[in-house]
């Protein structure tokens, strides 16, 4: 079951793809919401668990986008961000925002998947309202 | 002067555990909730916290090395108490896990300070705590110890004005653990495993400065989470005055000619076991006197542990339970306790202000009762009838006893003598068809017909008749019928050969 909020990252993402926003600007906004979900939700699973979980929507998102698969690769008990933005610059902006996109709503459907929806939705409030919101600032500035 | 400080008490959300807690958690007190592996050590905990925390008054839920945080937010927003509105607002859960591995209970209470400085909250878990000390034995001295972790958390807690929990599994209860000297309150979650059946028990091995209900105490979790089935307060004998109320002095029994033989009725208050063999008429007695309740404008509680009293065996039953004139409880849960039973009749006799209470029947209701209760029947069943008489109802209760015709019984469990009043219900041969009679046998402090009475049941209920006068020895179940030249007596069965 794919949630909205979800699938609203990923069409957000891929829209500032084609408005023409550079690799390392994406690339920067998609390590911050990784940080944002590692800040929020460490204190309360654990830094191994949102490893973990970071790891396996990597895996399920590296089936349609194999660039992923390096980030899964390897045992890690921390996110690694600098080889995950290492990853990200090695592509282009639209595999960027469609892969990493993809990325984050695998997370955000892991969580929903194993703790329900409405809590997903209150643990990764700080998240996905820092995501949504970045566009609609940027284009006004 | 003796000015003691007042100490707060909190209301821990669970049904029956104030109760048990001798009326409520003492505020900033230190417990530990202990038991083995799947007893409910976190659900309780949970639910506590979701009952206590308030904005004023936060909770911080600390994971040490137990459950993953992860899972346990899975199963435990499956129970009702669960809510997700108070997470990261008024209850903040706190993963340890990592300080744990990197450095220790040093580590640990370092952060459960810093997290406790840092928020102020007035409720503080710390989940699991085995494996804390476990991991505390394992890595020797290089750690702070494990009695020094507790006594200066207990400590710090107290100072901060934080109620704390630890949760912990403990299998050795009998175990000096300095744990238990330093709480202040001991809760111990139990699974009491005999035959097929489960029951789970708590007990408040301690709890400071107030009187506990000692004993253990079953509980059950269902969706809604935990309820304890705290026994019944049974005040000191305080009779009911119920001249004072203005209500009859005795009840009818719904049954011609059965007043008579009870010299009028049935006191108010009393309470009545009719013993009788099996299809001897007792559920149609017991539901001709709650007919006769409803006739008066009284209300009644049932409890069924024989047939399911909406049968066709008991039109006018089933039509009382329908037009709420009668309460019925009917639970068949496998870890039943006379206690649960208790709380439900409670409960129904205050919701219908019921003055006449039916238990169909004792056999019955044994037999539903986990097997962990049976040895244990009639102490409980003495407390039980001591609780319901505090509630001015008067108690009807049926037996099923195997016919002996060499002595005269009353009931499997030597109840008579609990019970105010006794009729029997026999079955008698005679001229070789199987009569019923019933005699009054007992009726405290009051004058009661000696008679034994053939009845009959038919479609109107029982109907009884005349003694038989004729015969002697109906106790023995084949009577001979008497010389009326005071000869030698013959079999009845020998006449007619």
């Amino acid at each position: 079951m794919e949630s909205q909020q979800s699938h609203r990252i990923v069409v957000t993402l891929v829209q500032r793809a084609s408005e023409g926003v550079g690799a390392p600007e994406l690339a920067d906004f998609i390590v911050s919401a990784w940080q944002t979900i590692e800040v929020s939700l460490t204190p309360i699973i654990g830094q191994s668990s949102v490893a973990t979980l970071y790891k396996r929507s990597c895996y399920l998102a590296s089936r349609k986008h194999a660039w992923l698969m390096d980030i899964h690769d390897g045992m890690q008990t921390t996110m690694n961000l600098a080889a995950f933005k290492t990853a990200l610059l090695g592509q282009t902006s639209t595999e960027i925002a469609a892969g990493a996109g993809a990325a984050l709503q695998m997370f955000y459907e892991v969580l929903t998947n194993l703790v329900g929806a409405s809590l997903t939705e209150r643990l990764l409030q700080s998240v996905w309202a820092g995501l949504l919101a970045a566009p609609a600032q940027d284009k006004s500035a | 002067m003796n000015n003691p400080v007042t100490i707060n008490h909190l209301s821990t959300g669970v049904p029956g555990l104030d109760d048990v807690l001798g009326g409520g958690l003492p505020e900033f007190s230190f417990n530990l909730l202990a038991g083995p592996p799947g007893c409910g050590k976190t659900t309780l905990a949970h639910q506590m916290m979701f009952a206590l925390a308030t904005p004023q008054r936060s909770a911080i839920y600390f994971t040490v090395l137990g459950e993953p945080p992860l899972k346990m937010l899975r199963y435990q927003q499956q129970f009702e108490f669960f809510d997700d509105k108070a997470i990261n607002q008024t209850v903040h859960f706190v993963s340890l896990s990592d300080d744990m591995v990197a450095g220790g209970l040093k580590q640990v209470l370092r952060r459960i300070v810093d997290e406790v400085e840092g928020r102020s909250p007035a409720l503080v878990f710390v989940d699991s705590f085995r494996s804390v000390m476990q991991s505390s034995a394992a890595e020797g001295k290089m750690f702070l110890d494990l009695q020094h972790f507790v006594q200066q958390l207990g400590m710090l807690m107290t100072s901060w004005q934080a109620t704390t929990f630890l949760i912990g599994e403990y299998f050795n209860e009998a175990d000096a653990n300095p744990v238990f000297t330093v709480a202040d309150g001991l809760i111990w979650l139990r699974q009491s495993v005999q035959r097929n059946s489960m029951v789970r028990k708590l007990e408040v091995r301690k709890m400071r400065g107030q009187p506990t209900l000692p004993g253990l105490h079953t509980f059950r979790i269902d969706a809604a989470g935990m309820h304890v089935f705290a026994p019944a307060a049974v005040p000191g004998a305080v009779p009911v005055d119920f001249a004072a109320t203005g209500a009859a002095a005795r009840l009818g029994m719904g049954i011609d000619r059965l007043d008579e033989m009870l010299g009028g009725g049935l006191p108010r208050g009393y309470s009545m076991l009719v013993a009788g063999p099996s299809g001897s008429g007792k559920s149609i007695l017991a539901a001709a006197f709650l007919a006769e309740g409803a006739r008066c404008g009284e209300t009644g509680v049932i409890a069924a542990f024989e047939q399911v009293p909406s049968l066709a065996h008991s039109p006018i039953l089933a039509e009382l339970i329908d037009t709420g004139r009668v309460g019925l409880v009917n639970n068949r849960a496998p870890d039943l306790s006379i206690d649960e039973i208790l709380l439900l009749l409670v409960s129904e006799v205050r919701r219908l202000k019921a003055t006449r209470v039916v238990i169909d029947s004792l056999s019955g209701f044994e037999l539903a009762l986990a097997p962990t209760f049976r040895p244990d029947f009639r102490e409980n069943l003495s407390r039980m009838i001591a609780a319901l008489a505090t509630e001015g109802v008067t108690m009807l209760m049926t037996s099923e006893l195997e016919d002996r015709y060499t002595d005269l019984r009353f009931s499997p469990y030597g109840t008579a003598f609990m019970t105010d009043a006794i009729i029997v219900q026999r079955y008698i041969e005679v001229d070789s068809r199987l009569l019923r009679m019933m005699a009054v046998v007992k009726l405290r402090g009051s004058a009661h017909s000696d008679e034994l009475r053939l009845f009959s049941i038919n479609d109107h209920g029982i109907q009884i008749s005349e003694m038989l006068t004729d015969q002697e020895g109906l106790l023995g179940g084949r009577p001979t019928r008497k010389n009326p030249r005071g000869l030698v007596s013959e079999r009845v069965g020998n006449l007619r050969e």
